[in-house]
């Protein structure tokens, strides 16, 4: 029996995904001589090529039958939605008061509990970037829809 | 040009022309340091400032933001694992273990000497073979090219020790990825599902940031770390011994060797010239078991080939008038804005201002070991903080330098998203330099294979005849690939 373990639906994964792409080029119409002239001619030699491995790497995989391993994700699951959601928020929000609101949570998550300095920090950091690059070095960053100035 | 070398030096010995190569090389060195900022941006910033300087220090601005924006690279590559340009990102598999060991002032010893060496080694080749370099790096077609980045690939399997199959999956991953977007021949949009951010395809600094710094910082969080301790301990440069020297001055010049040479040949850049040089050092370094874990021979072969590119990419742009990269394009433009016309015939029309240029070039990257040690000095508090600050620090000024590349959110993201990934995959034991060596190397790798095969009418074969360049370079990485897997066998046969 097969007991997929997080190793073993990675190494699944990672070979459906070459296997979509490929599919994905199938019947694709270009305005091309063929041949090397086509655009997908080298990405289909790179493809071809990651299945051949991720199937060497999916029976390697499964061939040791490592024991499930438990490694919770914790605080970095957390962390890992933050990410995207910073950085979705830079357009809209601004660079400084996303950022603000990021340091703030990620520095609590982390385990820093000192309120002045977790807000100093959380306020300083983003607000030296925004001095040093929009209006020093004439970067600017992303401002937010209050004000120009962050 | 060596007769009018006097007057060259008077060009140079002035006040303006001695605070424009310190103040250049300073700004430059902060602005590589700064993840993302890069050596294109930080010489398109200046640009404007030397339109009302004469020919001479004009120029000379710029070759000193562009030499001290590829060493500044390699500070934020070993300090916090996040290149500073993508020609820096080899640095970081053996720097950033040596910071995390406590060795971070000894790590950027070794890359600052070993920058300076490549940079000064690259200026005096410049001063005296620059035409007939020029003329080599004419006999280099694509599939010449084609062959070197395939030795370039190789390193592929030696920076996966261990995890062959997984490192060689992450490097068609990387060329993968550089293949989203438009077609660099056809100019047709692939692979990119009716997204319209995705025709410039993913930005290589987003994904080497992300898969490096932010998965990184994931890495951290998910250990129990002490929120409050120092993540390094960090004062300033410690210049490696004499002695220490001893048996790696060989792998420091071929470095150079490697550098100078890539250097010359227009579209390879540096970040290719550092991997090939970092593929080769660990292939014969005699502490080659130490790779990947804060060997300085890694260090070395990295920042001696990425400085040296300096020098080799400027032989193409002066002497033939082709910029090697958007960079050395960039100081074409001024070049040509200064009414000086890159050439042929440029050393004879120009020997003096070329001269200071040259002579320029080489103080630039002997400024670069004392400005160096300046910078990062003061630099040495900011990395003393709780290591739950330096983790946020890293991941804000990731975004800041993402987004700087091109102003594209969508970068920022990229990063992000990245980062996530490369967490997971290293979870599961699978090496990230693969990926960002493919996502180097892969958009030169299918240019000059197609470019070939369009040459040959499509026949592979015809590239090993009348090629001896690429029949040399093809056999070396054929060697390189295939020698570990034969000697096991060998052995194995050998034992039974």
């Amino acid at each position: 029996m097969i007991v997929f373990t997080e190793k073993s639906l990675g190494a699944v994964v990672l070979l459906l995904i070459p296997v979509a792409l490929l599919l994905s080029t199938i019947g694709l119409k270009f305005a091309d001589l063929g041949g090397a002239f086509s655009p997908v001619f080298f990405p289909r030699i790179i493809l071809w090529l990651w299945i051949g491995l991720a199937c060497l790497n999916l029976i390697v995989t499964l061939w040791r039958r490592a024991p499930p391993e438990v490694r919770p994700l914790g605080r970095v699951g957390l962390l890992a939605i933050l990410l995207p959601a910073y950085a979705l928020a830079i357009m809209p929000a601004g660079f400084f008061l996303a950022s603000l609101v990021f340091c703030l949570i990620t520095l609590w998550l982390l385990g820093w509990t000192k309120p002045i300095s977790l807000l100093a920090f959380s306020v300083g950091l983003p607000g030296a970037l925004v001095v040093l690059f929009n209006h020093w070095l004439s970067l600017p960053l992303p401002t937010s829809p209050i004000t120009y100035l962050f | 040009m060596l007769d009018t070398i006097d007057q060259s030096l008077q060009l140079i010995l002035t006040i303006e022309g001695v605070l424009v190569l310190l103040l250049g090389t300073t700004l430059g060195i902060i602005l590589g340091a700064l993840p993302g900022i890069g050596s294109t941006v930080a010489v398109a910033m200046v640009l404007p400032f030397t339109l009302t300087m004469s020919q001479a220090p004009a120029v000379l601005t710029l070759l000193a933001v562009y030499a001290g924006s590829v060493y500044g690279g390699s500070i934020s590559a070993i300090l916090i694992n996040t290149p500073g340009t993508p020609q820096s990102a080899a640095t970081c598999f053996d720097g950033y273990p040596m910071a995390k060991r406590g060795q971070a002032g000894l790590a950027l010893g070794w890359s600052t000497i070993a920058s300076v060496v490549g940079g000064t080694v690259s200026a005096i080749m410049l001063i005296f073979t620059a035409p007939q370099l020029a003329a080599l790096a004419l006999n280099f077609g694509p599939i010449e090219v084609f062959a070197l980045i395939l030795l370039g690939m190789t390193c592929i399997v030696s920076v996966s020790e261990g995890t062959v199959v997984k490192g060689l999956m992450m490097g068609m991953v990387g060329v993968f990825l550089s293949c989203v977007g438009g077609d660099p021949i056809t100019g047709e949009v692939r692979f990119t599902f009716g997204d319209y951010r995705l025709i410039a395809g993913f930005n290589l600094l987003a994904v080497v940031i992300g898969v490096f710094a932010l998965s990184e910082v994931l890495i951290r969080a998910a250990t129990k770390l002490d929120s409050s301790a120092q993540m390094f301990d960090f004062k300033g440069i410690v210049l490696p011994k004499l002695s220490d020297w001893r048996g790696r001055l060989t792998g420091l010049f071929k470095s150079v060797a490697i550098g100078c040479g890539i250097g010359i040949l227009p579209g390879t850049g540096a970040a290719t010239a550092a991997f090939i040089s970092y593929a080769e050092a660990r292939r014969s370094s005699p502490r080659k078991e130490g790779f990947g874990q804060g060997e300085p021979d890694g260090i070395i072969a990295s920042e001696s080939a990425n400085n040296a590119v300096t020098g080799g990419a400027l032989v193409p742009t002066l002497a033939l008038g082709i910029p090697g990269d958007a960079v050395t394009a960039v100081m074409l433009a001024t070049l040509t804005v200064h009414g000086i016309t890159p050439g042929i015939r440029l050393m004879e029309e120009n020997p003096v201002i070329i001269g200071a240029i040259f002579l320029g070039f080489l103080v630039i990257n002997i400024l670069l070991l004392p400005l160096g040690a300046l910078v990062s000095r003061g630099a040495a508090p900011l990395l003393r903080m709780p290591e739950a600050f330096m983790l946020v620090t890293i991941t804000v000024l990731c975004m800041v330098g993402v987004y700087f590349v091109n102003g594209n959110p969508f970068d920022i993201l990229v990063a992000a998203l990245a980062g996530i990934v490369g967490f997971l995959l290293r979870r599961q034991g699978f090496p990230m330099a693969p990926l960002v060596i493919g996502m180097v190397l892969g958009p030169t790798l299918e240019i000059s294979l197609r470019q070939g095969l369009i040459l040959t009418d499509g026949q592979f074969g015809a590239f090993f005849i009348g090629h001896p360049i690429a029949v040399v370079l093809m056999s070396v990485a054929a060697v390189a690939l295939f020698w570990k897997p034969l000697r096991y066998v060998w052995r194995q046969a050998r034992a039974q």
